[in-house]
């Protein structure tokens, strides 16, 4: 099966192909022009126990999926793709997780005075990084991207807290986009909204803030 | 050395926070040992509160309205910061 994802715009390329896998298809050949597409493709791989091959193309990358076991796929360049494999898949440190995630749809805490609810914010994540039970994950979606793309040291160390002890950080990679700020992003995996809905299904507990 | 302002009211803690922005400040909820005013607390890593106690002066925030406490390491326990 050959699929051409060219100039299909996020989260096309990975609905593309996540049909056909779903629909059974277990060797599949697929072209895309950007990198997050690679990236979903690749996770998508990892989640349907496929191997991967990604090849340089002109324009962009052809990812191909087949059966066989898992070779590490091979990836470079950017920090997100570091903090998939430093975090995601990672399991020796997620014994002490909480069974709970927490959504952060927006750059401050709570509605009201927005300088308050950006200070609540950080001291937010700063009191759930020290906790005794980290979250399971961390969404961003919306302005709650911002977060992840600004100078704020404070928010970033917090964060990488949590990733540290195992928390997973899935950035809504469409909202990133959406603000123009993809090239930003300091920490955290650039994700979609298949990935965060299903952090969300897989706990008891979401907390928004 | 480890410093830790707690103050009377929000207000300063964010005009406190911005006044010592150089410093990388820290905003941090008043640690469960103190009992402080206001539930907003700064907290500022430094050699020493000459770091910042200039910043403290220029900023509006009045002297009396806010309180300083320091520990060497964060293991230790917080304790006033002598003037």
């Amino acid at each position: 099966m050959k699929i051409d994802a060219f100039g299909k715009p996020c989260p096309m390329p990975l609905m593309m192909a996540k049909k056909e896998l779903d629909a059974g298809c277990r060797e599949l050949e697929i072209t895309v022009d950007n990198k997050t597409a690679v990236d979903n493709l690749t996770h998508l791989a990892e989640v349907s126990k496929l191997s991967l091959a990604i090849e340089d193309i002109e324009g962009g990358y052809l990812v191909r999926f087949s059966e066989g076991t898992t070779k590490s796929v091979e990836q470079k360049n950017t920090p997100y793709f570091t903090e998939r494999h430093d975090t995601s898949f990672t399991t020796e440190q997620t014994d002490a997780l909480g069974d709970y995630a927490l959504f952060i749809g927006k750059d401050h805490v709570g509605e009201g005075d927005e300088e308050l609810g950006y200070n609540l914010m950080k001291m937010a994540l700063y009191t759930f990084a020290e906790s005794k039970d980290a979250p399971a994950s961390l969404l961003f979606m919306n302005a709650g991207v911002k977060l992840l793309a600004e100078d704020e040291p404070q928010i970033i160390e917090s964060v990488t807290v949590l990733l540290e002890r195992g928390t997973e950080v899935l950035v809504c990679g469409t909202c990133l986009d959406f603000y123009g700020i993809k090239d930003r992003l300091r920490v955290g995996t650039v994700s979609n909204m298949y990935d965060i809905v299903e952090r969300m299904q897989a706990v008891t507990k979401v907390i928004s803030l | 050395m480890i410093f830790l302002l707690t103050f009377d009211s929000t207000h300063d803690a964010l005009a406190a926070q911005k006044a010592l922005a150089a410093v990388e400040p820290r905003v941090i909820p008043v640690p469960r040992e103190i009992t402080a005013g206001c539930g907003m607390a700064i907290r500022i890593a430094a050699e020493n509160k000459r770091a910042f106690s200039e910043m403290m002066k220029r900023s509006t925030v009045e002297e009396e309205s806010f309180v300083l406490y320091q520990k060497a390491d964060s293991a230790s326990r917080w304790v006033l910061s002598e003037p």
